[in-house]
């Protein structure tokens, strides 16, 4: 693989990047909030697989969690914090202007 | 990594973005309903003039609307607050239609309760109506499927504005069924696709 094929990925965000908190982010970054169960079905993750993702996320302030009761049963909604949302959109910026540095050479 | 692999990922997070952004949820089900209330009642409209029983189609609406009402208002607030999703899309989508039933309701009560409206011009005016919030929620929800639905109910309204008889209770049946309850199921679908997004 020749230099011009790489990308230095040291400037991206850590927690982030990784495909299944992208996914994560991503889907937050769009909605209100959504439930633990719509996560798990978009990302194609399993359960525990997605819990330990989100507590990443939460543990950097990027997510908060809130329970709530609907038909009888309890259920876990996210959402991305104003640092999330931020973090995210600095994420992609560094990623398109990754690729506009590579479509420039 | 691979400036293809960059592009990949772009794509994705785009992907993902888009579709939960555009997700309605259940949303599907108001439609269902309401079509549900206004076959029954174009159709009950159409038996009781065919019969002469003209003084059961105003209690007919008021028990067929009041159904849609409570559905909509009660039934359905507890599915609201437990939708998988909570999005901008599914609030405009919700905001119109509760503001585009509060017309159609007023229009009817006021046709039936008051003769204020031309009781014949009322099937197409409905259709007009449908067709405006096809047209806005397919805009809000960028499906531009929706908005070809709404040009179906354009076309329908002027129509039945144009050739107004009994005979329009049938079509303005059947455009329900094709151009809202057609919709609500294809929505159904959309919101229960089982494609996840694998990496």
């Amino acid at each position: 693989m020749s230099d011009s094929d790489s990308f230095d990925y040291r400037s991206l965000d850590d927690v982030i990047h990784s495909r299944i908190r992208l996914a994560v982010m991503a889907i937050l970054a769009s909605v209100d909030d959504a439930e633990f169960t719509y996560l798990r079905d978009r990302v194609g993750a399993t359960d525990g697989n997605l819990s330990t993702h989100i507590s990443k996320l939460a543990d950097a302030g990027y997510v908060e969690a809130t329970k709530e009761l609907t038909n009888g049963r309890a259920a876990s909604r996210y959402r991305l914090t104003t640092e999330g949302r931020s973090a995210f959109r600095t994420y992609l910026g560094r990623m398109e202007r990754l690729l506009g540095g590579i479509g420039d050479e | 990594m691979h400036e293809s692999a960059v592009h990949e990922d772009l794509a994705w997070i785009r992907s993902l973005m888009d579709e939960s952004h555009r997700f309605l949820g259940g949303t599907w089900r108001h439609q269902v309903v309401w079509g549900i209330v206004g076959v029954t009642g174009m159709l009950g409209t159409y038996v009781s003039l065919s019969t002469g029983r003209f003084g059961l189609i105003p209690w007919l609406w008021v028990v067929s609307i009041g159904g849609g009402w409570f559905y909509s208002l009660v039934v359905a607030r507890r599915a609201e607050t437990s939708a998988a999703v909570r999005n901008a899309a599914a609030r405009a989508f919700g905001g119109i239609w509760i503001g585009l039933g509060v017309t159609l309701t007023l229009l009817g009560g006021l046709t039936l309760f008051t003769g204020a409206l031309e009781p014949s011009a009322l099937s197409g005016v409905i259709a007009l109506v449908f067709g405006s919030g096809y047209f806005a929620s397919g805009f809000v929800a960028g499906l531009r499927w929706m908005q070809g639905v709404a040009v179906g109910w354009w076309v329908g309204g002027v129509v039945l504005l144009y050739w107004p008889s009994p005979s329009g209770l049938l079509l303005l049946a059947a455009m329900i069924v094709v151009l809202e309850i057609g919709p609500a199921l294809r929505l159904r679908a959309i919101a229960n696709r089982a494609d996840t997004l694998r990496g």
